[in-house]
């Protein structure tokens, strides 16, 4: 997604979280080297569409059952510094899952945040001029069977799981989005103001 | 304080002194004449109220505020300094050819805060397919320069 706000002075600009789930897709980072149309095809094949986008990190997919969370903050108006914004993030989704009950949820070296050896949230993101893009994508009651067919996020020898897996029982999109909406407040130290829903539009696929 | 600061201290000094000009019968007049000149409101009329001329004529003055020229020195120099502004470089080791991976030992984390802060300093979105290919400050250098056809 692309703002068209002015950018200055960084106090006026309005920042937003957007939550949604998305149709089957999958989504290639910058490094889009490794992923030939073969692969693409073959993608496609098994019902899911495919893109390239602009923000870092390899494959992933997102799909019904993944909360998906796009941030668009102006990071002037909190830490002016990526690393920062990653790390909050990080912190943002450990928290939350800790408060559904996954206690052992951690963020490691490898991007993302982990359980054990599973992946149960990407981090892909992007900034340009302070203002961020794309998020993250929380599996909540995902099909991880997407996940077979791709090495998520370019990470060899992990596995992904869910809320849902974790908590061996149905873990909806809608209860997680609840205590990522508390967490975001939180660990970012803002307050919330809620919009109405509105049908997802590919231009915000991350 | 960057130019760039500069630049934006020297605008809002001026926003701040503009209503005293109010207060000159000679520059009303003049300050009107020359909105109606730039400023295309059919119904304007010589009764502006004080509150309209205040705000006209700030917006008249934040018009001319521009970025500041630039020289390639200056390019070098702004780059530079913010480079070692930044806290996991190590300004001893720090030349317009170092490379930020290699030399600086910066991680791809670290590149994109410096693509980040030269955006913010110079004032203009980088793309990254442009961001990554500037892996040394010489790299920056030339392509601001590039950008603001600068050339000595």
């Amino acid at each position: 997604a692309r703002s068209n706000q002015i950018l200055n002075p960084p106090a006026e600009f309005r920042n937003y979280l957007v939550l949604q789930e998305h149709d089957p897709v999958y989504t290639v980072g910058l490094r889009t080297k490794d992923y030939t149309a073969q692969d693409e095809d073959r993608l496609r094949r098994l019902g899911a569409d495919f893109h390239r986008t602009d923000r870092g990190g390899l494959i992933t997919f997102h799909g019904p059952g993944q909360l998906v969370a796009y941030p668009i903050l102006h990071l002037g108006q909190f830490v002016p510094s990526i690393r920062w914004y990653v790390a909050t993030l990080e912190r943002m989704v450990v928290e939350a899952c800790h408060q559904m009950g996954i206690s052992s949820a951690k963020a490691t070296k490898d991007t993302g945040i982990w359980v054990g050896d599973n992946k149960i949230c990407a981090i892909g993101i992007h900034g340009s001029r302070y203002v961020t893009t794309h998020g993250i994508g929380l599996n909540c009651c995902t099909d991880l069977q997407w996940f077979e067919h791709i090495v998520p996020c370019g990470i060899e020898g992990k596995g992904v799981t869910s809320l849902s897996k974790e908590l061996d029982r149905h873990f909806p999109v809608e209860e997680a989005s609840g205590a990522l909406l508390n967490s975001f407040a939180k660990v970012f130290e803002c307050r919330l103001q809620e919009h109405a829903k509105k049908p997802a539009s590919s231009a915000e696929i991350g | 304080m960057s130019f760039t600061q500069i630049a934006r201290s020297c605008s809002r000094l001026a926003a701040t002194l503009a209503p005293r000009r109010v207060a000159s019968g000679i520059l009303i007049q003049s300050q009107a004449s020359r909105m109606m000149h730039r400023i295309a409101v059919p119904s304007m009329t010589s009764q502006l109220s004080q509150e309209c001329r205040g705000r006209w004529q700030t917006q008249l003055v934040r018009r001319y505020s521009a970025k500041p020229p630039l020289s390639l020195k200056l390019i070098n120099e702004r780059v530079l300094l913010v480079l070692k502004l930044y806290d996991k470089i190590d300004p001893s080791k720090l030349n317009v050819e170092s490379h930020f991976i290699n030399d600086l030992g910066l991680d791809s984390l670290d590149h994109v805060e410096v693509i980040m802060a030269m955006e913010d300093e110079f004032g203009f979105e980088i793309p990254d397919s442009d961001a990554e290919k500037l892996l040394k400050p010489a790299d920056i250098i030339k392509y601001v320069a590039d950008k603001e056809d600068v050339y000595e």
